[in-house]
């Protein structure tokens, strides 16, 4: 298994942007579903599953039945092919929902795997090498700490809720009840913001206009080409796109 | 010798408010002094370290009439984010206030911010973690600590600074009373050998009044006393609670709940409880005791149907419990749970008492009645359209309570219930429970006070590594004394 974790971020976050980039100026169905099989391949070499897109498989599956209904709702691209009353569907309304559905996914799928492959911290490394005060880079990392308590809070305040005859077992449960969860969910999110801001000013943060993080981010030199090869590969791509 | 902390306040008031939240203070604190700061609700106790700390104008807006001194500075000369340099400050709620993903950078976080070297950090660090003995866990997610190791955390970041003053707002409401002796024995050692004032905003435990030097008595924004250990004992401390006679209507036919070998195991196999085997009868007042992480919590929530047994099985009111009949079990169980802030929900309190009977099919003249009782018994009557975030914690926690009753539960089931509330407050919820353990209802609390638990229960079933040890009438704690203090209870 590669340890992609150790990479430098700006290769990372190249690669995730080409990703993005290429599949929003694509308009053509083999180039997403290569992009798409591209990055499955790569997750499968660095982690031999495929098991992080679980979830995200199930919402973008939804996604996409979202889209194919509003195109051939309301899609008037191509030949009809199908008429009923007021409804007509056209050809170009189902290659439309299938590009568009498989932009989202590289998109969605590229930005997870960034995610899933970069630490926190060295994104906020990423952002001081670019000049951004750590004040600000800092938040990246405290979001990352702050994303599971959320989800834990959220779990008691469900829990709470199910013992005064509100259920949250289902995913339906789950939806009816939000109105309940939310503004305990609100009230707590407030109340550890607070707290946790006063307790990083007492312990002295941006006291200094640096700060020691104790590790750096530098790109090796194997990693500064493959930035350079994924940009040129882009600018290939861009100029096909334009020109064929 | 100058004072290291001087108050002279005249008043601290907050926007809008027209009485004063903290005034006539003046107080002097010496190096070296060991200060326990106590008092009823809202008497202004951890306003007054948000004063010390200038987190009170800085950080919550407020007019100050006076001054505080710290290190012979006035606070308002120094920035917030330069006061590590005088004082080490934790609040209540340490998993609030962590904000690195892993435990070792934590303890590192305000060293790095100080800008000291990487060799300085480590060294540091690594003396603490070894100081608190937390190198077990130091590349753990902070996320997945317990309360007691929260806290020691905390603690841990806040000593890595090597600030002269040490600030700490209930630092033991939510450990056991093992960790609890233990985390003041290591404060005292800091006060001792590195001369380091400490004030402690004192929870329930009695332990801090081992080590402290003197005490300050808070009432309404003031220091209503300023004394040494002994004097304040004198004067303040209850003797020993004693036992009561209670007399309740216990049924021995029938069986309320029912653990048969009953055992939950976590995702990754990490043992919640395992064999408990366990009937409570109707009309107990049953206390579960037990370290933290002992399993109390996991038996609870198998008793609710929050967790399912993985071996071994569960009946409630004389039925086994299945997926189809939980639901109908469940509404004759009403669950109290420790952070009251997790169930309340709606924006008045009657919203917030009557939003079981919602789902009832009662007039509204009867749903009325049923919340005016409801609020008469919690003692918020009048406070009808208040906003349940403007009460205390305490009042907070009886307005859950008031939640859960008003659907006439057979069962309170009641988890820590006390926690984070100061010894008054906490007597005003177990007071209640016992009156409705009087009224005929089974009570089954679990919690970390074995006074409580010996004051108002009439059964104590005893916790500890997952498996229930002891199980016995409250009338014969005497008798197991030994059992305890091994398992560390006392």
């Amino acid at each position: 298994m590669i340890n992609v974790k150790n990479w430098d971020p700006r290769l990372k976050l190249t690669w995730c942007l080409f990703l993005v980039l290429t599949a929003l100026i694509s308009r053509n169905m083999m180039l997403d579903l290569v992009l798409l099989l591209t990055i499955l391949i790569t997750e499968i070499i660095t982690e031999k599953s495929l098991k992080r897109f679980k979830v995200i498989a199930i919402l973008l599956l939804i996604a996409g039945s979202q889209v194919l209904i509003i195109n051939l709702l309301f899609g008037r691209v191509g030949e009809p092919v199908w008429s009923w009353w007021i409804l007509t569907v056209y050809n170009g309304s189902l290659i439309a929902s299938l590009l568009g559905f498989l932009r989202i996914c590289v998109i969605t799928i590229s930005a997870i795997q960034f995610a899933y492959n970069t630490d926190a911290t060295d994104i906020a490394q990423m952002l001081i090498k670019w000049h951004i005060p750590y004040r600000y880079a800092m938040l990246v990392p405290i979001t990352a700490r702050f994303f599971p308590v959320m989800v834990n809070e959220y779990h008691s305040i469900c829990d709470s809720n199910s013992a005064r005859g509100v259920p949250c077992d289902t995913v339906m449960e789950h939806i009816r009840n939000l109105p309940a969860a939310v503004m305990p969910l609100i009230y707590r999110a407030l109340r550890i913001s607070n707290d946790a801001s006063l307790s990083v000013e007492l312990r002295g943060f941006g006291r200094y206009e640096t700060r020691n993080f104790q590790k750096t981010i530098g790109l090796r030199p194997f990693e500064g080409i493959m930035i350079l090869f994924i940009i040129m590969m882009y600018i290939s791509i861009m100029l096909c796109i334009m020109f064929l | 010798m100058k004072p290291i902390i001087s108050i002279d306040l005249e008043a601290l008031v907050f926007p809008e408010e027209k009485e004063a939240a903290l005034k006539n203070i003046k107080l002097d604190i010496n190096q070296g002094d060991f200060i326990a700061v106590t008092g009823g609700t809202a008497s202004g106790k951890s306003l007054l370290l948000h004063a010390i700390t200038s987190a009170a104008p800085k950080f919550y807006p407020c007019t100050i009439d006076g001054t505080v001194r710290v290190a012979d500075r006035n606070v308002e000369e120094i920035p917030l984010c330069e006061m590590a340099d005088y004082v080490g400050y934790m609040m209540q709620e340490p998993q609030n206030q962590m904000i690195s993903r892993v435990v070792y950078d934590e303890l590192g976080f305000g060293v790095a911010n100080m800008n000291l070297s990487s060799e300085e950090i480590q060294s540091r660090v690594g003396e603490i973690m070894s100081f608190l003995s937390i190198q077990d866990f130091a590349h753990r997610y902070t996320d997945a600590l317990s309360g007691g190791q929260a806290q020691k955390v905390v603690l841990g970041s806040i000593l890595t600074l090597k600030a002269p003053i040490l600030l700490l707002d209930q630092p033991a409401a939510e450990l056991d009373p093992k960790t609890s002796a233990e985390l003041y024995k290591y404060l005292s050692w800091l006060n001792k050998n590195e001369k380091i004032t400490t004030m402690v905003v004192m929870d329930k435990s009695r332990e801090v009044l081992k080590y402290a030097d003197r005490v300050v008595v808070m009432e309404n924004g003031t220091v209503k006393d300023y004394m040494n250990t002994e004097e304040y004992k004198n004067k303040y401390q209850q003797k020993e609670k004693k036992r009561r006679p209670i007399e309740l209507m216990v049924d021995h036919e029938t069986d309320i709940v029912k653990l048969m070998g009953a055992s939950h195991i976590y995702k990754g196999g990490i043992v919640g409880c395992k064999a408990i085997d366990f009937t409570l009868k109707k009309g107990d007042f049953t206390a579960v005791i037990g370290q933290n992480g002992s399993g109390k919590s996991t038996m609870l929530k198998l008793i609710e149907g929050l967790l399912k047994p993985t071996e071994g099985s569960i009946e409630l009111f004389g039925s086994p419990v299945t997926k189809k009949n939980i639901g109908e079990l469940r509404r004759r169980i009403g669950f109290l749970f420790q952070n009251p802030d997790d169930q309340i929900f709606c924006s008045t309190i009657k919203e917030e008492i009557g939003y079981v009977l919602k789902r009832k099919d009662d007039s509204e003249a009867e749903k009325n009645k049923k919340i005016q009782d409801v609020l008469a018994f919690i003692g918020l009557e009048g406070s009808e359209e208040v906003h349940p975030q403007r009460l205390s914690r305490g009042q907070r926690q009886l307005l859950a309570l008031g939640s859960v009753i008003i659907s006439e539960p057979e069962l309170i089931i009641a988890d820590e219930p006390t926690s984070g509330l100061d010894e008054s407050q906490s007597r005003l919820v177990m007071e209640k429970l016992l009156l409705l353990a009087q009224q005929g209802k089974t009570v089954l609390l679990v919690t970390h006070d074995l006074s409580d638990a010996k004051y108002f229960a009439n059964r104590i079933v005893v916790m500890n590594r997952h498996e229930l040890v002891l199980d016995f009438n409250a009338d014969q704690m005497d008798c197991f004394t030994d059992d305890l203090i091994k398992m560390e209870l006392m």
